[in-house]
């Protein structure tokens, strides 16, 4: 089920009610979350839930099993189970074509046969975003940084949690499990913010993203016929595509879960706006880039040790990264381009030179700040390139033409369609960049205001919400 | 009671928004039905239907007609049309419909219930329909998708209304097209081994019971008002006949119909180069049709080979 669907505007309000009315009794709460969450799942193909509650349930038995067993030895072999079951299945459905696909373009070029075929996998939506999440529970357990839940109930509603299930925030079990353990108590103010927050995400994915996809679409199309001032529009309004698509996602997750008593992790946190790549990092997508560091460049040893160590452990970790978002060569160079970006700032050890909000409590940046700014969104801008093109050839073609300046100084097709929705977004973002989301209003705003702002703005969603445009991020 | 307090002003923000929206669509649609409907003098013919009719009929070179036909048209909306210039233009004496091999097919269904056609054509037409049409639309959550969408659709509309005084013409209404398609070679192959292949699902004809509805009640509303009706079936590419149910075809009308003139002149041969693709004719083939139409109605429909020109009663032999 998508959130911006007539399909989604009627189930949230029944399963608020519903919810609401059990209060009171935790486990039927729970139990009926799950429900919800299947129901959710199940809109887009029932037949996937299989998958969902073979990978929960594995990793429930298997967190019990280390629970209950004081040998590390049993306790490795538990977690490989439940490793080899989530990564085995992501892999498979995920990289299994592309693996087969890839061998079988490097046996050919050597001349040597090659006998496996693709087999055109429909790939489970959401599925990367629900193993992760459920991997975090069995590692946290394993590692005795939290205790096995023995309630199937609780574990199976953490899971399968439908506001952010499909694409994230992917959340950890010891954030998320503690919360379906308590009962949880209807908070005005908090739903509020929580209402207004999911109509900023489905403002910045319907009105936003939804539109510059039709001129990036059309760029990326024909960018070999583009002059390259459109290309260089295009990889612009991509990158506020990708930016308002997946972070509106989050948004609405996060504003989701507050109708329903529960705090999600924050994901985005207003990323063009950082002085440099480090801390692009840390505003991006911030519970994958935290479970990646939780989880695996932490154990591979993280930035200690000497240069050669610390580069090896960045470029795995963005490889993987790029990686993980999809089976395509574009991605893992995608993830390279971004680690060479890095690699500079952890290396002179400027990784952490601005860790807080840009220009606190002043109108506008100073001219070093701006600058910096600038100059780390033309570098995004230029990665993201290869995380459009559908192939390498693509994406070099697309670089080369903007670069060599291709036909002059020509406008090209580009029309002014979402450039003002852009712009709107940038400015109140930037006013609002020291809050948790851009509709942050305080009851010190008019109410008569307020509903004219939130009018206004679903207003531009129904009238430019075209046909439930999925997110990109669900393909990941 | 903070859960009563906000379900009560989210309750009372949404029903609000809804009356907000629904006035801002009514604007539009009261603005929209103001535009004036009034043909150029001496206008006696309306021509009706969808993208055959458009693409086939230059209503530059037939004088006294004007083409209100638009690619994907489904009967519901021409007979809306037909109602609305009807009323406000007592010259019309004709109306040309298209009635075309798979006007009637079950998939056709789809120009009124879904939502692929709707968005093209509830923005534009919302405001003709009437309460008897809502029974179309009402389990339809595309179509409420798409009314919200008005506004911003007709956007360019509402500048161009506030400005000056509007007509038919500013409606996006329809009308001749002006095609330089060059598929047939394309269309054909495809369509071949479609054949060859038995791929083609049985184009159960009659069986679109909107399409049905609505060509029933146009070519009633035609008889009230004493318009003579003609359905025209534009030529098209052999293959297009080989695939169609022609047996149904001419059963249907024979069967609903029979009073009601039919041009049938999909066997017109015409050459390769007229044709935009199997089912349309290009500017050329439209240049050439219109004109043949035009020597006949100039000659009264006599001293021209009018042996495609027959009012078939019966199937083709």
């Amino acid at each position: 089920m998508l959130f911006n669907s007539i399909d989604f505007a009627v189930f949230l309000p029944i399963v608020f009610l519903l919810y609401w009315l059990l209060n009171g009794r935790l486990r039927a709460q729970n139990a009926f979350l799950i429900a919800s969450g299947f129901v959710f799942y199940g809109w887009w193909d029932w037949r996937f839930l299989g998958l969902l509650i073979f990978t929960s349930g594995t990793d429930y038995l298997v967190a019990m099993g280390m629970e209950r067993s004081p040998g590390i030895r049993t306790r490795k072999q538990l977690l490989g189970v439940s490793l080899a079951a989530n990564l085995g299945l992501l892999g498979f459905f995920k990289y299994y074509d592309f693996f087969i696909h890839s061998f079988h373009d490097a046996f050919t070029f050597m001349g040597l046969p090659f006998g496996l075929q693709t087999l055109g996998l429909v790939l489970p939506v959401g599925i990367s975003f629900y193993t992760f999440q459920s991997l975090s529970y069995t590692i946290d357990v394993y590692r005795k940084q939290l205790k096995a839940t023995y309630d199937p109930i609780t574990f199976f509603a953490f899971v399968s949690f439908f506001p952010q299930m499909l694409a994230g925030p992917i959340e950890r079990a010891r954030h998320m499990i503690p919360q379906f353990e308590v009962r949880r108590t209807f908070d005005l103010a908090w739903a509020r913010d929580g209402v207004r927050q999911m109509l900023w995400g489905l403002f910045k994915k319907v009105v936003v993203a939804d539109t510059c996809a039709l001129h990036v679409n059309a760029t990326f199309a024909d960018h070999m016929h583009l002059p390259w001032t459109t290309l260089f529009l295009g990889a612009i309004l991509f990158a506020f595509q990708i930016y308002c698509d997946f972070s509106g996602y989050s948004d609405i997750a996060i504003g989701c879960a507050r109708l329903f008593g529960f705090e999600l992790m924050r994901n985005f946190a207003y990323p063009y706006f950082s002085r440099d790549i480090a801390e692009f990092w840390r505003r991006w997508h911030i519970s994958l880039s935290t479970w990646f560091r939780d989880y695996l460049y932490i154990p591979l040893g993280g930035s200690r040790g000497n240069k050669g160590f610390v580069v090896r452990n960045t470029m795995i970790i963005f490889l993987v990264s790029g990686f993980w978002h999809g089976a395509n060569w574009t991605f893992v160079v995608w993830g390279a381009v971004n680690a060479i970006y890095f690699l500079p700032l952890v290396l002179s050890s400027n990784n952490r030179s601005h860790i807080d909000t840009v220009a606190p409590g002043r109108w506008s940046p100073s001219l070093s700040d701006a600058v910096r700014i600038l100059f780390t969104f033309a570098l995004t801008c230029i990665a993201w390139v290869f995380f459009r093109a559908g192939t390498l050839e693509e994406a070099w073609t697309y670089l080369g033409r903007m670069f060599a300046l291709s036909d002059g100084i020509a406008l090209g097709h580009i029309e002014p369609g979402p450039w003002p929705f852009v712009l709107f977004l940038v400015v109140v973002e930037w006013f609002q960049r020291e809050h948790q989301h851009g509709l942050h209003l305080t009851d010190r705003v008019p109410r008569a205001l307020r509903w004219v702002i939130y009018a206004s703005l679903l207003l531009a969603v129904v009238s430019l919400n075209g046909g439930e445009a999925a997110f990109i991020y669900f393909q990941f | 009671m903070a859960i009563a307090r906000f379900i009560g002003s989210i309750s009372v923000f949404v029903l609000g928004f809804i009356l907000l929206l629904l006035s801002i669509i009514l604007g539009v649609g009261r603005s929209l039905d103001r535009a004036s409907f009034k043909l150029p003098e001496g206008t006696s013919t309306l021509i009706l239907g969808d993208s055959q009719m458009e693409f086939a009929l230059n209503d530059s070179i037939l004088p006294g007609s004007v083409s209100m036909a638009q690619s994907g048209e489904a009967y519901l909306y021409a007979f809306n049309k037909a109602r609305r210039f009807i009323a406000d233009n007592p010259g019309l004496d004709t109306i040309w419909l298209s009635y075309n091999m798979n006007s009637l097919e079950r998939r056709q269904e789809i120009l009124t219930r879904s939502e692929r056609y709707s968005k093209n054509k509830i923005p534009y037409n919302f405001f003709l329909l009437t309460a008897a049409d809502l029974d179309v639309f009402w389990r339809q959550g595309s179509a409420y998708e798409v009314l919200a969408r008005t506004p911003w659709l007709r956007r360019n509309y509402i500048k161009k209304a506030l400005r000056r005084a509007t007509t038919y013409r500013d409606l996006s209404f329809g009308g001749y097209a002006h095609s330089e398609r060059n598929k047939l070679a394309f269309d054909v192959a495809r369509r071949d081994s479609l054949i060859r292949a038995k791929a083609t699902p049985p184009p159960g004809f009659g069986e679109a019971k909107d399409q049905v509805r609505y060509l029933i009640e146009l070519v009633s509303l035609c008889k009230r008002e004493g318009i003579t009706c003609i359905l025209v079936n534009t030529p098209v590419h052999p293959v297009i006949k080989a695939e169609a149910d022609t047996a149904a075809y001419y059963a249907f009308r024979r069967e609903h119909m029979a009073d009601v003139p039919l041009w049938d002149h999909s066997d017109w041969t015409f050459p390769d180069s007229c044709f935009g693709d199997a089912t349309h004719l290009n500017h050329k083939g439209a240049k050439l049709y219109s004109e043949y139409l035009k020597a006949l109605r100039v000659n009264r429909w006599e001293g021209v080979d009018q042996r495609h020109l027959a009012v078939r009663s019966g199937p083709v032999p």
